[in-house]
């Protein structure tokens, strides 16, 4: 009975981390969209917990904790720390693709998400039936973030996002990797979005913007 | 003996944190000793079988990618010496900034060695994220807006690699875990013994995400475009050590996916891997061609030689397999002495336009010399490796794709066109004028002469260490 | 000794004349110490040759591994002999001559430098002769290509050289890269890189694949001995080139390029299809044709000995074609007789053409001109140079009593006798090449009156050509010892010959050194009408079969160059008496020159090279199609017409419709994918989400 519920708790998860990406399509506002990463992984903390009780592994509680205390807490913190306040104060204006053009890519990719990862679910594998293509979908629109936002906070949200895309795609199929790997991971995001941090600090002493796909000084 | 050979540059970072004497010295004598400890490791691994202990699993192909980055981070090491003497315009670097130099040079190093150290696929992504983590400010160590868009974009597109390879890895362990054989985990040697039982349908996913996700780092096209940008711009021994060890680490844990990949789908995965090499061959000929920078020019022709590694692997018979090796350690040997050579042209005329420098043979004659011998090395000419290696290559491509081998071919004549006409007119020529005093250290030099060695020995004689084990690693992956 | 030991010692000596380079102080010391080296080492080389030759063929010498391309072979038979001598006495010659040439280099450019690249060049030249496999031959070939290359761009502080050497470095490279398809084809069908490997195997190998090494190979070598749409980076090329260098070039390269050809084509695949013999005959008598009219237009001495290479590769080609053609219609003694006479132009080219090129090289020694409208004059200041260049000159134009002679007639007779053929299209296309290379001779005689009376008759055009001092005796000892080999070669063919049986065997699966000297000296009886004609001449002195060369049919023609030496001064010695008797008394009278009506003859006046080839110009302007152009000069700062000229220039069709349109389609093909690196981060990761929707939408189809 309490497994019914949670993999119910599970699918209403999964939709609320598809519907927020969708969402983050959408959003100019550069504060909104680390907040709105912030809240993504708090899901996304959620939903591995919740795997964690429905299988009975339960190392993946502490995956759940390294998300809240990571990415829930300490990226969005140094990210608006690190960030000067006027970038932070910015509202994105050139989207690539225009918001309506942006989702109507977004729907697309999620279909395409739902089609292959439907593929790969071993029979019987309800968990994965249920969020792999949740996660494959987070982490295509994640990308598509990325190509879709000139400014360099978005793209590092969208960089982001794909990565909890990814672990959510290891939570529901592999149950979290091997303890080592999981913190190396964590560490690796936690040191890589510091650092992409402080390269957006440098971008905007030296080439006074923060708008990367406005940066075309090496081509050819 | 492992432990060993990691221990000793990450000592060495520890130290530059602490002082900046004897820096330079302290980091070549450190370097050359991993180097001597990892012949060592080589030759117990040639002459004994894999080891395998803790977390290390060190076969053949370990060793002798081992050996690789090891002969490169020495080589750069030394040059180094030399290179942060000058390299503000004729100032050395001192002080803190010397201290952050060596301090990621080092642990840069650690990173790139650990990976073929390592048995678990897990660990060696996370290996190849440090690789990554620790070099992006050595890219941006000019600390220009140029410098600083190269480290962005480095790090971006590499972190995307990153994710798309992590994909691939959890998918693969997705596959273990409903695999009939009781096997569940990560560790290289049971996969590849277990690829025949794995999912073809989940493998092919995992083959194209690993190629697309770790092919970002090996510099495949058209993954590629972060690497003209970060090679350019990193000072010129992190360049060679991009260049020379970084691709060629990352293009071994594309090796690694690769070949469980083929021994679980065969010709999908070898057509798979056909196109990523071509259309790295393809689009780096076109951008060297066209190319003013050298610094540039000689990072595409990196994409160039990934591709034809990659062709390599895609022909797929033990020659084939073999020759693709042979020619990751020779390309390793022969761009990194290339990016010694523009080092010194850089930091001679201060300038990295192709037009803007002339007459190098008679104003930095040694330099002009190695810059003349290794591009034409480079470019496929004997006596050297590269040549042995792209024959041997060739060969085993006529045989089993010959037009791909064919197309291969005519593509490295077009890049002999463009790096050899790019090479002439910088060597060659009267020197400009305005060409300011300055003198290349002993250091530079010293570096770019052990590399010469290595770059002709290997096409005129068969190497003592170096051929037993890529015969051993050939056949590792061979499956023989 | 044995011969491996001789060549060891000779790899040694060049080994140590480069190495010494690096310890010499000096320029004059390191010219003396770096081509002292090269004369013994080629002398070394060549006892090594004769000791080997005497031993029999098919020598293994060394061997080598390198994986994984297997075993590295210095295995030489007669073929590769007879080039490797060839290879050592041209060093010889070029050797001798550069230890004075080479002083005019020290002030400027690091003579060191060429001392080590020209010994390492020698033993790259003697490994790719005696190579006994692919893998060998091609590193060796290649480095080969890679030093010339060096060497030509010796000048390296002229763009125009440079530019030049790398025109040079391409070409051959595009070429080695067709050698490298043509070499990898046969390791893969016959499973060998080594030549007796493959030549075993060869009756296997399927008919595509024994066609497209045909043509590979063909295009392959055709550049480095200028097969006619290949050959445009020869006079550029040749001209940059020192002049010693240029003599190695087309002595020794360009033979060796005739060596691959030979190897690659003749001996390895076996029988040939007829059209393999057609495709060389038709494109050798185009080349012939069209390199030597190229060759009158020049008035640069080296860009002009240059195209007539091109015009005596055009002249071996239709020998080897011949061989091919006859060896197909299974006329093995003709096909023999063919192939000697193939080799035997082969070596006389070698011979004079280095004669000549050292010639050029004395010239432009002591005036710093290559252009022979700048010239005139120099038979006055220069005698003996002059002298060796005549020589030169006559062996190339084909007359007696030199060695082109003897090669260029047997060529056509081999032409001729094409009526033993049964089918009719080889017999036209054998008249037809003959026709040509009949006019080929024609033309070659103008070009080299023109080369020979611009240069050195008359009065000196310009003042350098005045001041012109005799070469130094290095220089003439290295152009005496080729003048006297093209006379040796003239008027004693019968000792040639049976020489070239052997490596002419491997060509044609037949011999025909029997018919070709015929033995009338120890059966006179048996050769009656030839003994009644005078082949009896020197019996007993000579030693060798016989004086007379005979086109394997004594009925059907013969002649002996060694009887013509002796016959032709009789005659001119016959016919000044006969003058003297009925000619009456001479009266000789002196006067000014006739200078148009002016008061003094200026050198100006002077019939110019270009004017002597004019004519030619225009009776074959179809071919040449020269772009006129009307140039107009205007004062530098008002718009003031100074003068106005007409401009002529001729571009070879390969650069017109080659050369140019391939370095463009490149360019536009590479800029069509320039932007995929426009700079956009924003694009480059849109390429990895498409390729990863791609890659998804792959794997689930």
């Amino acid at each position: 009975m309490l497994y019914a519920t949670a993999l119910k708790l599970l699918g209403v998860l999964g939709a609320l981390l598809l519907l927020e990406t969708l969402f983050m399509l959408a959003v100019r506002q550069m504060r909104g969209i680390i907040r709105l990463y912030a809240i993504h992984s708090l899901l996304l903390a959620i939903s591995a917990a919740v795997v964690g009780y429905v299988t009975g592994m339960y190392h993946l509680y502490l995956v759940a904790g390294l998300t809240l205390l990571f990415k829930v807490l300490a990226i969005p913190y140094s990210l608006e720390r690190v960030i000067h306040d006027t970038i932070l104060e910015k509202r994105e204006i050139h989207f690539v693709f225009g918001v309506p053009g942006s989702l109507l890519i977004g729907g697309l990719l999620c279909l395409l998400a739902y089609f292959t990862s439907i593929r790969l679910v071993y029979p019987g594998d309800t968990l994965a039936r249920l969020l792999l293509s949740v996660g494959a979908a987070v982490a295509l629109l994640g990308l598509f973030i990325m190509v879709g936002r000139q400014e360099a906070v978005p793209q590092i949200s969208g960089l982001l996002i794909m990565e909890n895309g990814v672990i959510l795609i290891a939570v529901v199929t592999a149950f979290g990797l091997p303890l080592i790997a999981e913190f190396g991971l964590f560490l690796d995001v936690l040191v890589g979005a510091l650092l992409l941090g402080v390269l957006v600090m440098r971008l905007q002493r030296h080439n006074e913007t923060t708008a990367v796909g406005m940066l075309r000084r090496l081509k050819g | 003996m492992a432990e060993l050979i990691l221990l000793m540059p990450l000592a060495a970072s520890g130290i530059s944190i602490c002082t900046d004497k004897f820096l330079a010295g302290l980091t070549a004598l450190v370097q050359a000793l991993t180097l001597a400890f990892s012949l060592v490791l080589a030759w117990r691994v040639a002459q004994y079988g894999p080891l395998n202990y803790g977390w290390f699993y060190i076969d053949a192909v370990g060793a002798l990618f081992l050996l690789t980055v090891a002969v490169v981070s020495c080589t750069a090491a030394i040059y180094s010496a030399g290179y942060v003497r000058s390299a503000h315009d004729g100032a050395p670097i001192t002080g803190a900034s010397l201290r952050r130099y060596y301090v990621q040079f080092n642990l840069f190093t650690f990173a790139m060695l650990l990976i073929p150290l390592l048995g678990n696929l897990g660990l060696v992504w996370i290996a190849l994220e440090l690789t990554t983590l620790t070099s992006v400010f050595l890219v941006g160590f000019e600390y220009t807006g140029r410098a600083t868009e190269a480290a962005w974009k480095y790090l971006i597109i590499s972190f995307v690699g990153a994710m798309l390879g992590l994909w691939g890895l959890v998918l693969l362990y997705y596959c273990t875990v409903h695999a009939p054989a009781a096997y569940q985990g990560l560790e290289w040697a049971h996969l590849y013994r277990l690829a025949g039982s794995l999912n073809p349908q989940t493998m092919k996913i995992v083959l194209l995400l690993c190629l697309i996700g770790y092919g970002t780092r090996a510099g495949l096209a058209p993954m590629h475009t972060w690497l003209p940008d970060a090679h350019g711009e990193a000072p010129s021994p992190v360049s060679a050590l991009l260049s020379g060890a970084k691709t060629t680490v990352s293009f071994y844990v594309v090796l690694r996916f690769y070949f469980i990949a083929v021994r679980s789908l065969g010709a999908t995965a070898q057509h798979l891997m056909l196109f990523f090499g071509l259309l790295s061959v393809l689009i780096a000929a076109a951008f060297i061609l066209q190319q003013q920078d050298y610094k540039r020019m000689l990072a595409y022709s990196t994409v160039e030689h990934m591709g034809i590694a990659g062709l390599g692997a895609a022909f797929g018979t033990p020659l084939a397999i073999y020759g693709m090796l042979f020619h990751l350690f020779n390309h390793a040997v022969t761009k990194s002495n290339l990016f010694y050579a523009a080092g010194n042209v850089l930091l001679k005329y201060r300038t990295r336009e192709i037009l803007r420098v002339k007459g190098l043979l008679k104003s930095l004659p040694l330099t002009g010399v190695v810059f003349l011998v290794a591009v034409l090395a480079i470019a496929g000419l004997p006596p050297s490796g590269i040549f042995v290696s792209e024959l041997t290559v060739l060969t085993a491509g006529f045989r089993t794709y010959p037009g791909a081998a064919v197309a291969l071919l005519a593509l490295l004549a077009v890049v002999f066109f463009g790096l050899v006409r790019s090479m002439y007119q910088m060597v060659f020529g009267p020197p400009g004028g305005d060409v300011p005093e300055m003198g290349i250290s002993n250091w530079n030099n010293l570096a770019m002469a052990l590399s010469l060695l290595l770059i002709i020995l290997p096409g005129l004689i068969a190497l003592p260490l170096l051929h037993p084990l890529l015969n051993a690693a050939a056949a590792v992956f061979a499956g023989r | 000794m044995t011969g491996q030991t001789w060549l060891l010692i000779m790899t040694a000596v060049s080994l140590l004349g480069a190495l010494l380079m690096a310890v010499v102080t000096g320029g004059r010391a390191a010219v003396v110490v770096s081509m002292g080296a090269a004369v013994l080492a080629s002398l070394f080389g060549l006892a090594g040759a004769v000791t080997l030759a005497l031993a029999g063929s098919g020598v293994f010498l060394a061997a080598a591994v390198l994986p994984p391309l297997g075993t590295l072979l210095l295995r030489p038979d007669g073929l590769s002999l007879l080039f490797f001598v060839l290879t050592m006495l041209i060093w010889l010659f070029i050797s001798i001559f550069s230890l004075d040439y080479l002083q005019k280099f020290i002030p400027r450019y690091n003579v060191r430098g060429f001392g080590a690249l020209y010994n390492i060049l020698f033993l790259a030249l003697a490994v790719t002769t005696l190579a006994g496999d692919l893998v060998t031959f091609l590193i060796a070939w290649e480095v080969m290509t890679a030093l010339s290359y060096l060497l030509i761009v010796f000048e390296h502080r002229n763009p125009e050289t440079t530019k030049a050497g790398f025109f040079m470095l391409v070409m051959s490279e595009t070429g080695s890269v067709l050698l490298i398809a043509a070499f990898i084809m046969l390791r893969i069908h016959t499973g060998h890189f080594d030549f007796a490997g493959i030549a075993a195997a060869a009756a296997s190998l399927p008919a595509a694949v024994k066609n497209a090494v045909f043509i590979l190979a063909l295009l392959g070598f055709g550049v480095k001995v200028g097969i006619v749409p290949l050959y445009g980076w020869f006079p550029p090329a040749y001209a940059a080139a020192p002049a010693n260098v240029a003599a190695v070039l087309s002595g020794v390269t360009l033979s060796l390029g005739v060596y691959g050809l030979c190897r690659v084509i003749l001996d390895l695949p076996g029988a040939a299809p007829l059209w393999w013999g057609l495709v060389l005959l038709v494109l050798g008598a185009l080349t012939a044709i069209l390199g030597i009219l190229y060759a009158l237009m020049e008035q640069n001495l080296k860009r002009m000995l240059s195209l007539s290479s091109v015009e005596n590769t055009g002249l071996i080609l239709v020998g080897l074609g011949a061989a091919m053609v006859y060896r197909t219609g299974g006329l093995y003694v003709l096909a023999a007789l063919a192939a000697i006479t193939a080799l035997y132009h082969t070596i006389n080219h070698a011979v004079y053409k280095t004669l000549l090129f050292l010639g050029a090289g004395a010239v432009e020694f002591a005036t710093g001109r290559q252009d022979m409208d700048g010239l005139g004059g120099l038979s006055r200041t220069m005698p003996y140079t002059t002298l060796f260049f005549l020589v030169g000159s006559l062996s190339i134009a084909a007359l007696p009593p030199f060695n082109g002679f003897v090669s260029e007639w047997l060529t056509l007779q081999t032409l001729l006798l094409s009526f033993h053929l049964p089918d009719v299209l080889p017999r036209v296309v054998m008249a037809a090449a003959g026709v040509i290379l009949a006019l080929t001779a024609a033309l070659a005689i103008t070009c080299f009156v023109k080369a020979c009376g611009t240069t050195f008759l008359g009065r000196a055009r310009r003042p350098e050509a005045a001041r012109a001092r005799e070469a130094g005796p290095c220089m003439k000892l290295g152009m005496a010892l080729p003048a006297v080999a093209c006379l040796l070669l003239g008027v004693l063919p019968t000792l040639v010959i049976p020489r070239l049986n052997g490596p002419a065997s491997i060509l044609a699966g037949g011999t025909a050194a029997q018919q070709m000297v015929p033995a009338v000296f120890s059966q006179p009886e048996k050769f009656k009408d030839l003994v009644m004609l005078g082949g009896g001449f020197l019996r007993g002195i000579l030693p060798a079969p016989g004086a007379v060369v005979v086109p394997t049919d004594p009925g059907f023609s013969s002649i002996s160059p060694t009887y013509l030496l002796v016959a032709l001064p009789l005659m001119l010695l016959l016919g000044a008496a006969l003058a003297r008797i009925f000619g009456g008394r001479t009266v000789q009278e002196k006067g000014p020159v006739w200078a148009g009506g002016e008061e003094r003859f200026d050198p100006a006046q002077q019939y110019t090279g270009t004017a002597y080839s004019n004519p030619v110009l225009v009776l074959f302007g179809s071919i040449y199609r020269p772009r006129v152009d009307l140039v107009r000069h205007y004062h530098a700062q008002n718009n003031f017409r100074l003068a106005t000229g007409y401009q002529r220039q001729i571009y070879s069709p390969a650069e017109r419709y080659l050369y140019r349109p391939a370095v463009w389609l490149l360019y536009k093909g590479a800029g069509l994918l320039s932007w995929i690196q426009s700079g956009r981060v924003n694009q480059y990761v849109a390429y990895m989400l498409l390729l990863l929707a791609g890659a998804l939408i792959y794997a689930v189809w």
